[in-house]
Formats: structure tokens, C-alpha cells, sequence
């Protein structure tokens, strides 16, 4: 065990074996990519959000939801956001939480929920789009 | 614990409440809590897309009640991860030996405050439903108001953080001055979009 004099790691992190799991820089990267789609897709969005939403009613909203463009870049938008944010939030959770069951836990329950509330976003969406559109009762 | 004494001590930085907040740092933390904040937003924008394609009367009744449930929803929040967190240091500090006792208590605290937190809600609601009412509409408005600046805030700190990223005003100088724009930026839109919402511009 000459290495333990070498190493700038402790003997206990290298009995364990943990460490990097070399994927920081791919994380790293994708939130800055996310980050810039996120302020191109905001720019439009906020500014026809606050004035069809905010702003307005029930139809106000819809029909702004019935252009495909405007349908598009939304769904654009809440895939985008929810995986920034699933990033984002992992890094907090691994700066804060030092308990290994309840970190494991809360990463676990953050990208579940990423996933379901952004798959449920979209389908609603959609669904607002195609009732415009669609015959229905 | 377990995990052994390193053979050489490692430093230890001085802790955290020692120093004067500077705009660098609370700048940066503000960035994180705003993160945090709009991740709970997004699952707002989600239930209101969800409530849109429900119909007329299920979004009448969504935007209606939106203050009252989010308000709700905050303090209600706010009260059960206080008593989680004190539950947890109270119990865990007398359960120092096992580390099964202390998981057991711990998982005990959670289901405690949560437990303690939904029930001084309903006899709240019951013993006060006016004041009840008002609290919950105001603290909602608030929860929304916070949401927007959050949004504004993290959406130009970003850019100031990308710009860093291409090496831009990375200088003392220059992260002075694009943090005080920042802080100025953010707050332009989002008093313009409430002061709006509140009547009091036209």
C-alpha cells in the first residue's frame, strides 16, 4: 500500500472506491445548452404568456394555444425547462444533503417527477391544440 | 461514525456565517434559491396548462382558486419543513448510538410535522375560515409575485452566468456591475406585470 503516501485521496475513499463518475462535464454542458434554449424560448413566451394568460381568459389562452407554432415552441419549452431544472436541482440536492438515503431518495423522486409533469405538460398541450381543431361533442 | 480519521487532518474552511454578504455571494445563493423556486413553478405552469384543456369551467374554477390553493399549499409547506427539521435534530440528537434507531426516528419526524402541519391547517380553517381565507389569498399572491421575480431574476443572472462562461466580465468590475444590472433588470418587468395585475397601471 505504497499509494497511500502518493495520494492526495484518504485511505477511507480509496477502500470505498468512490469518487467521479466522470459524467460532470456532460452535465455541466447540458445545462448551459438547455440554459440558452431556455432564454431564446422564453423571450416569446413570457412576453405572449403574460398578454394571452395573464392578461386574459379562457379564450384568450386557447386560442393562442391553437397556433401549432405557438403549440411547438411551448412544448419546446416545458421538455427544456423541466430537464434544466432536473439538473439544476440534482446539484443542490448533492450539495445539501449529506444523509446517502434520503439524497438517494430525493434524486430519485426529482427526475421522476421532471418526467411525469413534463410529459403531462406536453399531452395537455396537445390536447388544447387538437380540441381547437377536432369535432367534438 | 464509522469512516476513520484521514492520516493527515484536512483543513477546514472558516464557517459561512462569518462573512459579510457581498454582492458576489448573495448573488450566487439567490441564483440556487430562484432555481429551486421556479422548479416549483414549473409544476405550477404545469397544472395550469392541465386545467386549460380540462375546459371553460374547470379553468374558471382553477383561476379562481389558484391564490387560495397555493397559499395553502406555502404555509402549509413552510410549517411542516420547520417542525420536520427541528423533530429531526430533537430526536436524532437523542438516538446518537444506532443508526437503525436514528433512520426510524427520522422517517417518525417526517410523518410527525407532516401529521402536526395538515391538522393545525384544518382546525385553523375551521376555528377561522375568513382570516383563514384572507392568509391564504395574500400568502398565494405573494407565492406567485416571488415566482415571477424569481423567474426574471434567474433568467438574467443566466445570461450574466453564460456570459461569464465566454469569459466576459469576469472582473471584481465587471461582476459589480452586471450584478446591480441584473438586480435592476429583474425587478423592471416584474413590478411593471404586477403593478398592472393590481390596477395601477393602465
Amino acid at each position: 500500500m505504497n499509494d497511500n503516501e502518493k495520494s492526495l485521496r484518504s485511505p477511507h475513499a480509496q477502500v470505498t472506491g468512490l469518487g467521479s463518475a466522470k459524467h460532470g462535464v456532460e452535465h455541466w454542458w447540458q445545462q448551459r445548452v438547455t440554459a440558452i434554449a431556455l432564454v431564446l424560448l422564453s423571450l416569446y413566451l413570457v412576453w405572449m404568456f403574460v398578454s394571452n394568460v395573464v392578461f386574459g381568459g379562457y379564450t384568450e389562452a386557447t386560442d393562442w394555444l391553437s397556433s401549432p407554432i405557438d403549440a411547438t415552441l411551448l412544448i419546446l419549452f416545458i421538455g427544456t425547462a423541466f430537464y434544466h431544472a432536473a439538473l439544476g436541482i440534482q446539484v443542490v440536492i448533492e450539495d445539501y444533503v449529506h444523509c446517502e438515503a434520503v439524497k438517494l431518495a430525493s434524486l430519485l423522486a426529482v427526475k421522476f417527477i421532471a418526467a411525469a409533469f413534463g410529459v403531462l405538460g406536453i399531452l395537455s398541450i396537445i390536447k388544447v391544440l387538437f380540441w381547437s381543431v377536432l369535432p367534438h361533442g | 461514525m464509522t469512516s476513520p480519521v484521514p492520516a493527515k487532518p484536512r483543513p477546514l474552511s472558516p464557517h459561512l456565517g462569518i462573512y459579510k454578504p457581498q454582492i458576489s455571494t448573495v448573488m450566487s445563493i439567490l441564483h440556487r434559491a430562484t432555481g429551486v423556486a421556479l422548479g416549483f413553478g414549473m409544476l405550477v405552469l404545469t397544472a395550469w396548462i392541465v386545467m386549460l384543456a380540462g375546459g371553460a369551467d374547470t379553468y374558471s374554477y382553477f383561476t379562481g382558486n389558484l391564490d387560495y390553493a397555493l397559499g395553502c399549499i406555502g404555509l402549509v409547506g413552510a410549517v411542516f419543513i420547520a417542525l420536520w427539521y427541528a423533530l429531526n435534530c430533537a430526536l436524532c440528537g437523542i438516538a446518537q448510538s444506532s443508526k437503525t434507531l436514528r433512520g426510524i426516528l427520522g422517517l417518525l419526524a417526517y410523518v410527525g410535522a407532516l401529521a402536526i402541519a395538515v391538522i393545525a391547517e384544518h382546525v385553523l380553517v375551521a376555528a377561522f375560515p375568513e382570516g383563514a381565507d384572507k392568509v391564504f389569498d395574500y400568502a398565494g399572491l405573494a407565492i406567485l409575485a416571488g415566482i415571477t421575480w424569481s423567474f426574471f431574476y434567474h433568467f438574467f443572472c443566466g445570461i450574466r452566468h453564460l456570459m461569464w462562461d465566454a469569459g466576459w466580465f469576469l472582473t471584481i468590475r465587471g461582476m459589480h456591475i452586471t450584478g446591480w444590472i441584473t438586480v435592476l433588470l429583474s425587478l423592471l418587468p416584474t413590478l411593471a406585470i404586477w403593478l398592472k395585475i393590481e390596477g395601477y397601471l393602465p
